[in-house]
């Protein structure tokens, strides 16, 4: 079983900026102006099972390459520890941690054909072998892989990634998409214990992203190996893991299945990085009517306001129900927002239609940000119309307006 | 002065004519539209160059063709008598009996077959060396680069001193500091041409190494990483990437190392002089034919048209053989 542990680990970047000068460090009284280093990585904790297909999340810059990247052991862990199964890996080079990477800029190498780049961690490594000596001993030793072996590997490689027609071109001669096969065929032709994917697709077209990323799927349900896969797509992120880890400034922000992700994020920043088209944020008060009964008064910035029955909605936190007012923010995702008779009046701003259904863009009165509405039928409405609109309180999320953090209970 | 003025004018003109011929028909092949004035214009810009590499290049490059076939001397040299191909027989004769020209041949071979692989090496550890990040590696490249801007006069007396065979000489202090024996470097004629050979390396390898540092810094990274995670350590890294990677560069340093080595001629006439045959090489001998007794331009030129073509060949076959192949 191989499972991959990671503890409490950091990526710190020291500074390049050298600081003050000599001369002001020994004349200045305050001798602690070091410059600052920079932590790309904070405290990363995550386990990892065997066969699962984990898909590191978030904006650029966020530190998701670097965690991948220590993993792999092609940079350093500035602290704590990093576990295969139960084998403390921080020390072991790269090139002895049986891990396969695909590097989004593919990394091929230009002098080998398609099928020499595939073959070359084979012809490198050597495998184990036990055999009986003349004594009748059991004995294990280590050897290259015969050319037929390697062949053999190489064309099930191919014939996987459907790459035969190629494999005796070199890296120039082939498009991206290929090339990214090729990558591929490299790296499962070693049958290593992980796979480590960094946004492989995104030198892709749309088209041939969509199609790669269910053949990188495939792969996985057909090689059953762990995939560790990077991207800042968060539609990749969704349509390929089972475990997804939606990261912001080198900090976890949340661990979980793509569903429970869309329906349960903890905070603003996971709610508005998940699902497209981005999820709505209203600023609101709530305040329960009176201490006991169930209804929410829930006032927008227009001073209109709805009644919303608590006990259809996700538990909400116990404090937010003493009876006072709350400034808290509510995310709706468009497609939740219901046009109906009676309640919010916003103004239509523009309308897309986008085949079967419409945005509508909508702002109050007087006010210029546009929130999202997603119906399903072509709209007809005329820019400037006054809608009114609703939603059912199981669909609502709502953050603290300080901490930005959920104040919903989560998934039971 | 005025005929020079005439011949380098007729030269020009017919040099333009040709280039105007060829370009008309190039854009008659190609269904392209003249542009005359364009033409004239680039020419224009071309003559100051032309002019220059015309006198300094071409003509002398002619003029020493002419050479080879007359019996030309230093102080006539309008005196000579067109004598076909004498002078490349005698040239042919002096080799098969073991003359001066056979000993320069001989010690010409000698300082190419170990300069070039020795100085190349040189080059390639050096640039790895400076390619490595550390505080201070510019200090290192200044220190290497540096024999490359020194004039060979100068580091030729340089090494010079320090080889002096006399046991106050700075070598031979050193190395009889350590209980070694006293050495006659360069007046030994087992030693002379590899002592020649590791000046002119230490003062070549330099610039091969500025080539070789910003071809290494080409190579991309992540070449590297891919082959770490394929399981290459760091020396296999550096056979299956590294060199791989140097290949266009290593050629053509191979080539501008060899012709250079061929050439060889300061390092053994400032270091050694007077056409010992210790160190006597090609280009020395056919400078000393010219330019000393017996004053032979003509023997001379035949030489070096022979040597021209000789490493016209040896380089051409180089890059038919180690060239990348081009579709
Ligand atoms: N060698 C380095 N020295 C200093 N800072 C670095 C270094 N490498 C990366 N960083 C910083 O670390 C942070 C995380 O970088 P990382 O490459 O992991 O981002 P990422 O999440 O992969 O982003 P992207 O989606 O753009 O690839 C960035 O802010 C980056 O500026
Ligand atoms: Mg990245």
């Amino acid at each position: 079983m191989v499972k991959l542990l990671l503890k409490n680990i950091y990526k710190i970047y020291p500074s390049r900026d050298k600081g003050p000068s000599i001369f002001k460090r020994l004349f200045s009284k305050n001798k602690e102006e070091k410059p600052k280093d920079f932590v790309a990585v904070k405290d990363f904790n995550l386990e990892i099972e065997d066969g699962e297909f984990v898909v590191f999340v978030g904006p650029s810059g966020c530190g998701k390459s670097t965690t991948l990247r220590m993993i792999a052991g092609l940079e350093d862990i500035s602290a704590g520890e990093l576990y295969l199964d139960g084998q403390l890996l921080n020390n072991v080079d790269a090139m002895n941690r049986d891990m396969a990477m695909v590097f989004q800029s593919y990394a091929l190498y230009p002098h080998l054909s398609a099928y020499d780049n595939i073959a070359f961690g084979l012809k490198i490594r050597k495998i184990e072998e036990k055999y009986t000596d003349d004594k009748g001993v059991e004995k294990v030793r280590k050897r290259h892989l015969t050319k037929q072996e390697i062949d053999e590997k190489v064309q099930w490689a191919a014939e996987i990634l459907d790459i035969k027609q190629l494999l005796n071109r070199k890296p120039s001669e082939m498009s991206g998409g290929q090339c990214q096969r090729v990558a591929l065929g490299r790296a499962i032709v070693r049958g290593p214990k992980v796979f480590l994917l960094d946004e492989p697709l995104s030198n892709l077209d749309a088209k041939l992203r969509t199609s790669m990323r269910s053949e990188i799927v495939k792969l996985h349900q057909r090689l059953k190996t762990t995939f560790i896969y990077v991207t800042h797509d968060q539609v990749e992120a969704m349509t390929m893991g089972n475990k997804i880890v939606v990261m912001k400034d080198g900090v976890i922000q949340q661990v979980d299945k793509p569903t429970d992700l869309f329906q349960y994020p903890v905070n603003q920043f996971v709610a508005g990085f998940i699902g497209t088209p981005q999820m709505n944020f209203f600023n609101v008060t709530i305040q329960l009517e009176d201490k006991k009964s169930s209804k929410l008064l829930m006032t927008f910035e227009n001073g209109e306001s709805v009644s919303l029955d608590i006990n259809k909605m996700r538990k909400i936190e116990e404090k937010f129900l003493d009876g006072e007012a709350h400034e808290v923010i509510l995310g709706l995702r468009a497609e939740h927002i219901l046009l109906q008779e009676k309640g919010i009046h916003l103004y239509l701003s523009v309308s897309e239609i986008l085949g079967s259904y419409t945005h509508l863009f909508a702002h109050f009165e007087n006010a210029s940000n546009d929130y999202i509405i997603s119906i399903n039928e072509v709209s007809t409405l005329e820019s400037g119309t006054e809608l009114t609109i609703g939603f059912n309180e199981d669909k609502i999320h709502l953050f603290d307006s300080e901490s930005k953090q959920s104040i919903l209970e989560g998934k039971k | 002065m005025f005929q020079i003025a005439i011949i380098i004018f007729a030269v020009l003109l017919f040099i333009f004519g040709v280039v105007v011929f060829v370009d008309v028909l190039l854009a008659k092949k190609n269904n392209t539209k003249y542009h005359t004035k364009q033409v004239i214009t680039a020419f224009l810009f071309i003559l100051p160059a032309a002019i220059f590499a015309f006198f300094f290049i071409a003509l002398p490059i002619l003029y020493s063709l002419g050479y080879a076939f007359t019996d030309t001397g230093l102080f006539e040299p309008d005196g000579g008598k067109f004598i076909g191909f004498e002078n490349f027989k005698a040239a042919f004769e002096e080799i098969k009996n073991g003359g001066t020209l056979a000993i320069a041949i001989k010690n010409t071979a000698i300082f190419v077959v170990l300069v070039v692989p020795l100085q190349i090496t040189v080059a390639l550890l050096l640039a790895l060396f400076c390619n490595v990040k550390y505080k201070g590696r510019t200090i290192f490249k200044v220190c290497f680069f540096a024999p490359v801007v020194i004039s060979l006069a100068v580091t030729s007396y340089l090494w010079l001193i320090l080889l002096d065979p006399s046991s106050d000489g700075l070598m031979n202090t050193i190395l009889m500091s350590f209980g070694l024996p006293q050495q006659e470097f360069l007046r030994n004629p087992d030693t002379t041409m590899i002592w020649i050979v590791i000046v002119s390396a230490w003062q070549g390898a330099g610039y091969q190494m500025l080539i070789f540092s910003s071809a290494l810094s080409g190579i991309r990274k992540d070449l590297y990483e891919a082959a770490r995670m394929d399981g290459c350590n760091a020396w296999k890294r550096f056979w299956k990437v590294t060199l791989p990677g140097l290949k266009p560069t290593l050629l053509y340093i191979l080539i501008t190392v060899f012709i250079g080595a061929c050439r060889i001629m300061v390092q053994p006439m400032l270091m050694v002089g007077s056409y010992d045959p210790k160190a006597i090489t090609i280009s020395y001998f056919m400078y000393g034919q010219a330019y000393d007794f017996p004053y032979l331009v003509g023997y001379s030129s035949a030489i070096a048209l022979l040597m021209t073509i000789f490493t016209g060949t040896i380089t051409f076959l180089q890059r038919k053989l180690l060239g990348e192949k081009r579709k």
